[in-house]
Formats: structure tokens, C-alpha cells, sequence
């Protein structure tokens, strides 16, 4: 018993001086970058569909999200929207809708400020929920999660209004360099 | 006894006129009278083009831009979207976008287009077809479902798994020509960034009578955010239309408000009273009200250029006023007598004046239509304005007597000198007449807004208003099967270097539909996108293989869509479809165009039609004008001999023709508005004349003439100071036009005016 309310209390220490005031452990650091295994589970689709390759963010560039398997495919995601790499370097927009790419990016920036002003935030046991306020969002975003551990964001979990869901695992490999520096 | 009959028959003029007052009040406000005041309205363009013309500006009808530069480019962006929360806030805008055509919902989009799952390809995707490339339909397929999030995948792979529908849309929604910034778009140019804002007015915003308004308070808001160094341009048909009615009112009010001021003025100078002043008040405020009536009651629809040119009736109206007035004065006639001495006159001058304007209602022109039904009606209660009220006014001044002008001395002379100067003008005008039928004459757009236009195109690299192209078909689907002949063979001649807009590219006709679903189905049979059917159900992948007989339609299309295009119009037995491309056409492109085409495709050049509808209408003024001389000539023959009446009728030809002939001097060329002019110019030279005729060179018939040539000299030679080129038109050949008739009225030999008893 004695050990439960040990574990207990080393989770709850855990998590409070992460989101606090929603301080993200991240939101110092002027770049981030690392791994990502995503795993897209569709109603259209019979099986998962898994992609694997490299992140990497800073505010200046935006998000830039590199998938190496099955396809190499370069995406650079900011405030612009979403575009793709073509093979001769020049870039193709994809959705010019700057609502729904502007929704990674406070995720990534973890500016509390930015998020407010995108989502309403509530914590849950693994770190936080943002549901999005813009009703053009939300018709097809419903809801992020976000798995949170001490130092970095963990894993971002998509859930569609139409069943879709999309599971993203972040490995980080963070730069850690102050903002301003 | 007298002096009761009078009252009765004034009783009864006050009586009608309160009557026809009180049922233009009732038209009035019930909403029976509207106005118009688009200029496509009275010209005959001919069927076809008028439908094309409207078909083709409907799209473009309630768009305006802004763009806006500065060096701070933060500081382009904050005005920017304050200007588009205050519009949006002021209800004048439907949208206010930083993006093009951005209106429409992509949700419901993607639910009727989820329908047909295999019907659509986007442009790179076609290629890939042409080169039979299943690659890049998985490549897409890969790429799409790569991203973490992408709300085009979302909506569309339920029903259209393979992505070719997101493609589809993302192929939509790219706007190639504009670069982004955080949400805004920008184009750069000579090394500044210029920031669009994109408005769709609401319709109600832009009209006739509210347009001016709307525009001034966009122009507030611009200067309340505007800051130093701050670049702003507009573009778009309401700021022009904004400006000309704002020009054209304070024209009108200030050249119409001097008018009646100067009008009123000399007749209170030359009377010496207040009475002739109430009368000649009440004379036209009378005529206009009767012409008006008859005016709303005949025609539904009121264009504003027909008022414009109906105020021609003041200056033949006063005649009879002054006329009647002077008589009393001079003669000391009154009622009965006073009648039987004037009526004639007025019956033949007013009568002539009437058949001529009749003739207008042969012409099939509305406009002109609506002069003469305005007129007409003026003109009759004119004369019997004349002939009851004036003729019955209780005038208790003694008679005036003088010896007619001829018995005092001082015959003025220099009649054929006059006529000699007008002969050798109008010889010397002969060898280089021309008609200027070139719409771009009329345009009385400021000066800053054209500049603006260039600039904005100039900036943008779009030509500002598309040019059209159109072709013809049997029926829907071959239209949708040219115009997209005709984008292939554009872009194959130009590279897609200028966009080329049409309903062909939200709804490719069923040929093209039932190709793209054979491809990818036979794709899908020769295992050529295994890589995405591997990730699929059984059941979506059967569901694709099943055979479709269902395509989509323009008619499925949302309206937020159609509007953005030029419609398939349906003319007789044939469809028209309109492309509106912004890049130069000239003859060449056109025929490289041709040569790659088995069907005929024509341009629609707006100008041209234009001025070809205007030289049309200048055509039919001429042949009125012509038919008004012979019933001049008839009318003055039949009353007053042939010999006198040839000499008659000559000296309003005349007038007419040396008017024409000093403007075309002046000016270096002449317009239908010039014509227009030359109706009333022969209207009072034959009021003149008629007078002097019946009732001889008496001081008082000079007296009026003058009176009324100084009146209506006032009144339209106010035009000549108009901005607006067809108005300074106007009044600049009517201001000749009766400084001539009343040179050759009061210096007419008396011999040619002795009548054979």
C-alpha cells in the first residue's frame, strides 16, 4: 500500500510541474527534431497505415515532416500551409488551408499562449486534451491528444469526427538551446 | 363672369395636375417605378451578345480588390484584415478574403463529389493518365496519407479511397499566382510585396442608388487605417461606377440648380413681375410631372439616361410659355382671344415638334422609346398648360403696344452672311467627317482609377477584366467537351501562363469522367495500384470495380460555384459557353487557337460589341433625324405653301446640320449624343420659325424667341463644362444649335416670312 501512494505520488509529481500553467517542457527549446513512427487507422483502410521517418521544428522553418518508409515524402508544414517536396526541389502546396496546419504548429512550438488560442486545453491522466475552437476544425478535427512525460512530447493522438484516427510516436532528440540564444 | 370662368378653368388645370401628382406619388411609392441604369440596357447589342455580355460580367459584377503595400509588411497585413472586419461588420461585403474565391464549402464539395469516386483527376494526374503512369496516383496516394493531418484526405477517403478526389481538390484550391504568408496572401512586383484583399459585395451595396455610399465608406475606412508610405489600390466595376454617379449627380444637381436659377432669373428680369415667374414655374413643374406619368405608366423599367436626355423638353416647353406670356403682354389679348391668336401657332410647332418625337417609337431602342413617350406627354400638357392657365390667368397689367420690329428701322441684317459662314463650315467639316462610334469616347472614369487599373494589372500580370472566348454546341456535354478542347489548345499555346477560367474545370464533361473511371480501373484490374489496394477493404475495393453509368453535372454544382463562372447559355437550338481567360488576345493567338480546332471559337471582344451597338443606335438617330426632316417638310409645306415651307423648313435643317458640322470642328469628331442634341435643336428652331410665321416680326415674338434661346442656352450650355464626354456632347452642339437658330430668326428677311393669303 505504502508503495502504491509512492508510485502514486511520484506520478502526480511528475506531471504537475509539466503542466502547470501549461508549461510544456519543450517550449524553451528553439528546435526539436527526431524520429516519428505514424500509424493511420482509417475506416476505409484494412490495416493500419504505418510511416516511419525523421521530424524536425523550429519556429522560423516551421514543421518539417520527413517520411522515409514506405515512401520518402518531404512535407513542410507552416503557417502557409501544408507542401509537398517534388522531385526537382520546387514545393506543391497541398491545403492551403492555414486553419488546419496552424494546429501542429503550437503543438510542436508548445507557446502556451498559441495553443489557447487554437484550442480549448483540459488535462487528462497522460498529459493534455485540446479540442479545437474553430467549428471549420472541428468538423473534421476533433480532438488532440497529447501524451506528455517529463521532458517531451511523447506521442500526439488525432481523432477524426468520422472514426478516423491517427497515432503519432515522437522520439525526440532535442537541440537544447535556450530561445534567444 | 370672367374672372369666375377663369377661376373654373384653373380650378380644372390645378385639379388634373393634383391628380396626375397624386398618381405618381401612388406609383411611387407602391414601388412601381424603377430605375436602371445599366448602359447595356439601351444599346441593341442583338440577342445572342446581349445574353453572352450578361452572362459573361455576371461573375465579375460584385468583385472589387484591394491591394496594399508597405515596407513593414506586418503593417499591410493588420489593415488589411481590420478593412475586412469593418466591411464584413458594415454588411457591405459578402466576403472579404485575403484569398481568391474562397466562399465555397469544402465540406459540401466534398460530399457530392464523394459521389462519383473515380470521376476526377486532377491536372498532374491527367498527365499521368495521358502517359498511362499509375506511379503517381500511388505516389499521391502515398504522399497525401503521409502527412499528419490533411482535412482534404480526410473528407474524401471514405468514398474515394485512392486520393484522386483530394488530389482533385488540392488542384482547386492551389492559387498558383499568389504567394503565402501566414494565412495572407502576396504577390511581389518591382520589389514590393503587395497584399490582396479579395470583396464580393453584396448585390444590395452596389445598386444604383446605393453604390456611391458604399464606396465612400470603403474609401473612410482605407484612410482612417492608411498610414505614411502606405501603397492603396482598388480595382473593380463598382469604384467606377461610384464615381461616375457621384459625378454625374453633382452635375446634374449643380448645372440643373444654375439652370433653373438663371431661367427663373432672366424671366424675372425680362417680366418684371412675379406672376409670368409662378406661371412659367408652374409650366414646366406641370410637363415634367405629365411626362414622368406617362413615362411610368407605358414602361416598367426606367433607365436613367432617358431622363437625362427628356430634360430637353424644359427648353421646348418654355417657348410656349414665353410666347403666350408676351402675346398677353404686348397685345393685351386675353382668354378667348388670346387663345384663337396663339393656338395656331403652338398647334403647328408643338404638333411638329410631337410627330417628330413620335417617331422615336419606331426606332427599337428603349431608351429613345422612353424619350419620346416622355416628351410627348410633356409637351401636350404644355399646351395645355398654355392654354388654359396662361390664357386664363387674371392678368390686370395694361397692354404693352410697340410697331412691329420691321415699322422701327432697325432691321437687322446679315442673314446670308450668317448663312454663308454655315454653308462653308459645314464644307469645310465634309471632308473629314467622322462618327465616333469608339465606346472608350464615353468613358468618364477618372483619371485615378484608370491609372489604378493599369497598375493593379500591371502588379497582378492578369489583364484586370478577362477577355471571353465562347463556342457553341448542341447541347451540355459538347460545350463542356469544347471548352475543354479549347484549355488544352490555350495552354499548349501559351504554357498556362494566364489563367483561363470556366465551369469546365469544376465539371469535366462525361467523356472525360468515363475515361478517368476506365483508367483507374483498369489500374486497379492490372494490380497497378496494389500498393494502395493493399491497405483497402475488400469492400471499397469492390465498390470501385463496380461499374458506374452516374456522372456529375453542372446542376450538382453549388451555386457559390456557379456563380464564380461565366453560365452555359441556351440561345434557340444552340448551347454557349463561355471561357474567361486573363491574358492579350490578338489575331494571331486567335488563329493558332483556330488551327488547333475541328469547331468553330469566337471572341468575344466587349468593347467592339459595344461600339458597334452604339454605332447601330447612331444609325437609327440618323434615320429618325432624317424621317423628322421630311415631316418637317410635309407639315410646313401643307400649311404654308410649297415654296414658303421648303424655305421654312430649310432654316431648322440648317440649324441642325451646322451644328453638327461646328462640333465636329470643335471637337474633331461627332457622336450619336451630338444627334441626340441635333432632335431638339430642330424641335426649337421650328418653334422659332412657326412663331415669326404666324404671327409676324412683332417686338414680342422676338422678345420670346430671345428669352428662350437665352434659357435654353443657359441651361444646356451649362453641359459644356460637363466631365462626362457624352453630356459635354450634348450641350455643346444644342448651345450652337440655338445660338445659330436665333442669328438666322432675327436676322430673317421679312419677305420670306409674308405669308400668301
Amino acid at each position: 500500500m505504502r508503495h502504491f501512494f509512492s508510485s502514486l505520488l511520484f506520478l502526480l509529481t511528475l506531471h504537475f510541474p509539466i503542466l502547470h500553467g501549461f508549461e510544456l517542457p519543450w517550449a524553451n527549446q528553439k528546435h526539436i527534431q527526431g524520429n516519428f513512427i505514424q500509424e493511420k487507422r482509417l475506416a476505409a483502410l484494412s490495416r493500419p497505415f504505418v510511416t516511419q521517418g525523421k521530424y524536425q521544428y523550429s519556429p522560423e522553418t516551421g514543421l518539417v515532416w520527413n517520411t522515409l518508409k514506405p515512401v520518402d515524402n518531404f512535407l513542410l508544414i507552416n503557417q502557409d500551409g501544408v507542401s509537398e517536396k517534388q522531385a526537382d526541389g520546387s514545393f506543391k502546396m497541398l491545403t492551403t488551408d492555414a486553419n488546419f496546419s496552424a494546429m501542429l504548429l503550437p503543438v510542436f512550438s508548445g507557446d502556451p499562449q498559441e495553443l489557447a488560442q487554437y484550442f480549448k486545453i483540459s488535462e487528462n491522466s497522460k498529459g493534455l486534451t485540446l479540442d479545437p475552437m474553430d467549428p471549420n476544425v472541428s468538423n473534421v478535427m476533433q480532438s488532440l491528444d497529447l501524451v506528455i512525460t517529463e521532458q517531451a512530447l511523447q506521442q500526439i493522438i488525432l481523432y477524426e469526427s468520422n472514426g478516423n484516427l491517427t497515432n503519432i510516436y515522437l522520439e525526440a532528440h532535442t537541440q537544447l538551446k535556450e530561445k534567444g540564444q | 363672369m370672367a374672372f369666375s370662368k377663369n377661376s373654373l378653368i384653373i380650378t380644372l388645370w390645378a385639379i388634373l395636375t393634383s391628380l396626375m401628382a397624386s398618381a405618381l406619388v401612388y406609383k411611387s411609392v407602391s414601388g412601381g417605378i424603377t430605375f436602371d441604369a445599366n448602359i447595356l440596357n439601351v444599346l441593341d447589342l442583338g440577342d445572342e451578345i446581349n445574353d453572352l455580355t450578361k452572362a459573361a460580367a455576371e461573375p465579375f459584377k460584385t468583385k472589387g480588390l484591394l491591394l496594399i503595400q508597405h515596407q513593414e509588411h506586418q503593417v499591410s497585413k493588420t489593415t488589411l484584415a481590420k478593412i475586412a472586419e469593418q466591411l464584413l461588420a458594415k454588411g457591405l461585403v459578402q466576403a472579404a478574403s485575403s484569398e481568391p474565391s474562397k466562399d465555397f464549402d469544402v465540406n459540401e464539395l466534398a460530399n457530392i463529389y464523394s459521389s462519383y469516386p473515380l470521376a476526377f483527376l486532377s491536372q498532374a494526374a491527367t498527365r499521368a493518365k495521358n502517359n498511362n503512369d499509375y506511379s503517381h496516383i500511388v505516389n499521391n496516394y502515398m504522399g497525401l496519407m503521409s502527412a499528419p493531418s490533411n482535412p482534404l484526405v480526410s473528407l474524401t477517403i471514405n468514398k474515394a479511397p485512392l486520393l484522386n478526389l483530394a488530389d482533385w481538390f488540392a488542384d482547386k484550391s492551389s492559387i498558383n499566382r499568389w504567394q503565402q504568408d501566414q494565412g495572407f496572401t502576396y504577390i511581389e512586383h518591382e520589389n514590393k510585396r503587395y497584399y490582396p484583399l479579395f470583396l464580393n459585395f453584396n448585390q444590395a451595396a452596389i445598386q444604383l442608388d446605393t453604390v456611391v455610399a458604399t464606396i465612400a465608406q470603403l474609401d473612410k475606412l482605407v484612410a482612417q487605417y492608411q498610414t505614411s508610405n502606405m501603397e492603396v489600390l482598388s480595382s473593380g466595376l463598382m469604384f467606377h461606377s461610384a464615381a461616375i454617379t457621384s459625378q454625374a449627380s453633382f452635375e446634374t444637381q449643380l448645372f440643373g440648380g444654375l439652370s433653373i436659377v438663371g431661367v427663373l432669373l432672366l424671366t424675372l428680369v425680362s417680366f418684371r413681375s412675379i406672376q409670368p415667374l409662378i406661371c412659367i414655374s408652374l409650366l414646366l413643374g406641370s410637363a415634367s410631372l405629365s411626362g414622368m406619368l406617362a413615362l411610368t405608366l407605358v414602361f416598367d423599367n426606367i433607365h436613367i439616361l432617358s431622363l437625362v436626355f427628356a430634360v430637353s423638353l424644359i427648353g421646348v416647353a418654355v417657348d410656349y410659355g414665353y410666347h403666350t406670356l408676351l402675346t398677353a403682354k404686348y397685345t393685351g389679348f386675353r382668354n378667348k382671344q388670346l387663345r384663337g391668336y396663339i393656338a395656331p401657332a403652338i398647334f403647328v410647332s408643338g404638333g411638329t415638334t410631337i410627330i417628330s418625337y413620335l417617331l422615336l417609337l419606331l426606332l427599337p431602342i428603349p431608351l429613345l422609346q422612353q424619350v419620346a413617350v416622355f416628351i410627348t406627354a410633356g409637351l401636350a400638357f404644355t399646351i395645355i398648360t398654355a392654354l388654359t392657365l396662361i390664357v386664363h390667368w387674371p392678368w390686370q397689367n395694361k397692354p404693352e403696344t410697340h410697331p412691329p420690329i420691321n415699322e422701327l428701322g432697325l432691321q437687322p441684317k446679315g442673314f446670308k452672311a450668317i448663312l454663308a459662314g454655315l454653308i462653308l463650315c459645314c464644307l469645310a467639316a465634309a471632308p473629314t467627317w467622322f462618327f465616333q462610334d469608339n465606346i472608350n469616347a464615353f468613358n468618364s472614369s477618372p483619371a485615378h482609377l484608370v491609372n489604378n487599373e493599369k497598375r493593379v494589372s500591371q502588379i497582378i500580370g492578369n489583364q484586370q477584366y478577362p477577355r471571353f472566348i465562347y463556342t457553341k454546341g448542341d447541347n451540355q456535354q459538347q460545350i463542356l467537351e469544347r471548352l475543354e478542347q479549347i484549355r488544352l489548345a490555350i495552354n499548349s499555346i501559351n504554357g498556362g501562363e494566364f489563367e483561363l477560367l470556366g465551369v469546365d474545370q469544376w465539371v469535366p464533361s462525361i467523356n472525360t469522367q468515363q475515361a478517368n473511371i476506365k483508367w483507374l480501373q483498369l489500374g486497379l484490374a492490372q494490380g497497378k495500384l496494389t500498393p494502395i489496394t493493399d491497405f483497402m477493404t475488400t469492400e471499397s475495393v469492390s465498390n470501385l470495380n463496380a461499374s458506374s453509368d452516374s456522372f456529375m453535372t453542372i446542376e450538382q454544382l453549388p451555386q457559390a460555384i456557379l456563380t464564380l463562372y461565366p453560365a452555359i447559355t441556351a440561345k434557340e437550338d444552340n448551347q454557349v459557353g463561355i471561357l474567361s481567360y486573363m491574358g492579350p488576345i490578338d489575331p494571331k493567338f486567335l488563329q493558332t487557337l483556330q488551327q488547333q480546332l475541328d469547331f468553330p471559337v469566337h471572341y468575344f471582344d466587349q468593347p467592339t460589341k459595344y461600339s458597334e451597338a452604339l454605332a447601330k443606335l447612331r444609325g437609327y438617330l440618323l434615320l429618325f433625324l432624317m424621317l423628322a426632316a421630311c415631316a418637317l417638310l410635309l407639315l410646313m409645306t401643307f400649311r404654308y405653301g410649297y415654296l414658303q415651307g421648303l424655305k421654312l423648313a430649310a432654316i431648322p435643317i440648317i440649324t441642325a446640320l451646322s451644328s453638327l458640322a461646328l462640333s465636329h470642328l470643335l471637337l474633331g469628331y461627332v457622336t450619336l449624343f451630338n444627334l441626340l442634341a441635333c432632335i431638339l435643336i430642330i424641335a426649337l428652331a421650328v418653334d422659332y420659325v412657326v412663331f415669326l410665321i404666324e404671327h409676324g416680326k412683332q417686338q414680342h415674338v422676338i422678345k420670346a424667341i430671345s428669352l428662350s434661346a437665352a434659357t435654353s442656352g443657359i441651361a444646356f450650355g451649362m453641359f459644356v463644362f460637363s466631365s462626362t464626354p457624352a453630356i459635354l456632347q450634348f450641350g455643346l452642339t444644342i448651345l450652337i444649335g440655338v445660338i445659330i437658330a436665333w442669328s438666322l430668326c432675327f436676322t430673317l428677311p421679312t419677305t420670306i416670312l409674308k405669308r400668301n393669303q
